[in-house]
């Protein structure tokens, strides 16, 4: 088993697609860096006062409109803003402070989107392109199980998108150091909720949870993708369908508030495919949490796997 | 002691209930080249790759030195290497990390000097470290060779091994083959180029639609055709035809058995009387313009028995 996956690590960083995968993960986030300072150099109110009294400024601001204003709309928006700086205030929140830490917690995820395009891409052509390319009779004639070659492809797409998600990581640390300076992980931060209230935690609690619940929809992405690539024994429609769950996910919220009522929505996976969301929520849907978001993935993924498995192991390679 | 390395018995596939091959059985001994011979189409390459078990075969039996192919597949795999139709690599990587690829995927450890031996024995020395994709179609199929036999295999398969070699190609595999013969290792070659079966093999096995119709021994054929006598073609100059005919009719070895377009006798006799027969046509006054011996081709075999087969099928249908 050792063998294949040392082949299949070699076969993989030989190709030049690989290569220029990794190359586009840097260049997006150093975009994503230059976007992201030059944003924060134009909003960024001067500091040199203590954010605390700024805040607490804002606050008597916000009062003096409530004391002075009749319309109804002001009112509401300045009961919001006290609210959400008295919040901010006792969580010990500082709303503009930028260093590399609040910099990763809020950018981390953003370029996450290629990687799962490119380990897409990955998962659909490894296996496809051998019996396109005539090597992988080469293969099937070693003494060898059929499965083994399929679980060595799997797992080095997993260890493929894996590296790239920790260089994305390593990048992001290294420009946001350069450019925002060194913070602490344990910086308090506020993560917006528009369902419910917003959540007041600290960074090194809330970025692992949002890395680790994207890795397991990176993983069913794989998954789904490796596995129509076996049944249907073509690449294209693989990746195609890949990209199309992609593009699904973003716009999920708008199914679920379309089809969120009926009974069978939670069981299709879909809705399901934007984890990192429970991080600031606590239900997708009415009786669905994390638990049972992740039960329907993996049922999804063990009939996935088991039935491209059971297909590559019977079928005939002619 | 001869030892059987492969035997097939009773083999079938079939596919919609048609039968692509259908109850072969033969057995090939150690050190043995054995041909597979027949028409596009016949089940060759459906014969070869159920044995190398990329095809599922319906019914029958493999036996690999003695091993059942259904309960110890792996340990059968590992005697066996293969080409099976075109050699199929990886074009974006050198020849020599291709064999590494399939070193590391045997179960015997290959050390670096056995690849280093057989880089040398196909003559890839120079350009192994040139990507494949600039090797020539030659070259490519020496590498396939020694892909094959990397490992060391008991049993050596080649689908189409002549397909796309140039004539010096096939005659080098030819003698490499009858090295590794002479090595103990056997061979089984699949072609529909009967001549070069006929130059290659001890044995050909010949099939058409699925069905073996025939297995025979070349050497022991040719040894006999030489005892009976041989055929011998006889090129005069037209108006000697009369003076020639006279000579051999006094010539109680030599038989006339057909007249070719005019000027050309086929004569049957004896391989030692050729000299004397000569020396009586000049005596005669007879010009000679050609006298060559004429062994009966593998074609000629394969052709009567296919036609023997269409009569019989034939018949059938009345």
């Amino acid at each position: 088993m050792l063998p294949l996956l040392k082949n299949e690590w070699i076969k993989l960083w030989n190709k030049k697609q690989t290569w220029i995968f990794a190359a586009a993960i840097v260049v997006l986030m150093i975009a994503i860096t230059a976007v992201y300072y030059s944003f924060i150099e134009e909003t960024t109110v001067p500091q040199g006062q203590n954010w605390e009294i700024a805040l607490e400024t804002e606050i008597a601001e916000q009062e003096e409109i409530l004391a002075n204003e009749d319309e109804e709309w002001v009112r509401e928006s300045a009961e919001q803003k006290i609210e959400e700086n008295e919040a901010l205030l006792a969580a010990g929140v500082d709303p503009n402070i930028t260093n590399n830490m609040t910099f990763m917690n809020e950018t981390l995820l953003v370029a996450t989107s290629f990687i799962t395009l490119f380990s897409v891409i990955a998962a659909s052509s490894i296996v496809s392109f051998e019996i396109d390319n005539g090597t992988m009779k080469h293969l099937l004639i070693r003494p060898f199980e059929r499965w083994q070659f399929l679980l060595a492809k799997f797992l080095t797409v997993v260890g493929f998108s894996a590296a790239l998600f920790v260089l994305l990581g390593i990048v992001n640390l290294i420009l946001g150091t350069l450019f925002f300076g060194a913070g602490s992980p344990s910086t308090p931060v506020m993560e917006m909720n528009f369902d419910g209230n917003n959540l007041y935690t600290t960074i090194d609690k809330v970025l692992p949870q949002k890395a680790g619940l994207y890795f397991l929809n990176l993983l069913m992405f794989i998954i789904i993708s490796f596995s129509i690539s076996i049944l249907f024994k073509s690449q294209t429609l693989a990746v195609g369908i890949g990209i199309f769950i992609l593009f699904a996910t973003s716009i999920s919220q708008a199914f679920t508030a379309l089809l969120g009522e009926t009974a069978w929505y939670k069981y299709v996976f879909l809705p399901h495919m934007d984890l990192p969301a429970y991080v600031v929520r606590e239900e997708l849907l009415p009786g669905v949490g994390l638990g049972f978001s992740v039960g329907v993935l993996a049922v999804y993924a063990l009939v996935f796997i088991g039935a491209s498995t059971v297909y590559f192991q019977k079928r005939d390679l002619a | 002691m001869s030892q059987t390395v492969l035997e097939i018995n009773e083999l079938t596939k079939q596919l919609n209930r048609k039968n692509i091959v259908h109850n072969a059985s033969f057995q090939m001994k150690k050190g043995e080249i054995l041909g597979l011979l027949g028409p596009n189409g016949a089940g060759k390459t459906t014969t070869i790759r159920m044995i190398v078990g990329l095809i599922k075969k319906t019914s029958g039996k493999v036996y690999i030195n003695g091993r059942d192919l259904d309960e110890e597949g792996l340990a059968c795999k590992s005697e066996i290497g293969a080409i099976v139709e075109n050699p199929a690599f990886y074009d974006h990587m050198s020849g020599y990390k291709n064999l590494e690829q399939y070193a590391r995927m045997a179960k015997n450890t290959i050390s670096k000097k056995r690849v280093d031996e057989v880089v040398e024995l196909v003559k890839l020395t120079g350009a192994i470290h040139d990507k494949v994709k600039k090797y020539s179609l030659g070259m490519k199929q020496r590498l396939g060779v020694a892909q094959a036999i990397l490992h060391e295999p008991a049993l050596l398969i080649l689908d189409e091994p002549t397909n796309g070699l140039d004539p010096k190609g096939i005659r080098d595999l030819r003698d490499y083959l009858k090295q590794l013969a002479d090595n103990g290792i056997s061979t089984l070659v699949s072609s529909h180029l009967l001549s070069e079966m006929q130059l290659m093999c001890d044995r050909v096995v010949i099939m058409e639609k699925g069905k073996i119709i025939n297995i025979s021994n070349i050497h022991e054929e040719e040894e006999a055709e030489g005892a009976a006598g041989q055929l011998v073609a006889l090129r005069v100059a037209d108006s000697h035809i009369g003076l020639a005919e006279e000579a051999i009719a006094g010539f109680k070895e030599v038989t006339l058995s057909q007249r070719e377009n005019g000027s050309v006798l086929l004569l049957k006799m004896p391989h030692d009387v050729l000299p004397e027969l000569n020396r009586r046509l000049v005596q005669a006054g007879v010009d000679v313009f050609g006298l060559e011996s004429r062994r009966s081709t593998l074609e000629d075999k394969f052709l009567a028995l296919t036609s023997e087969k269409s009569d019989e099928l034939q018949k059938e249908a009345t």
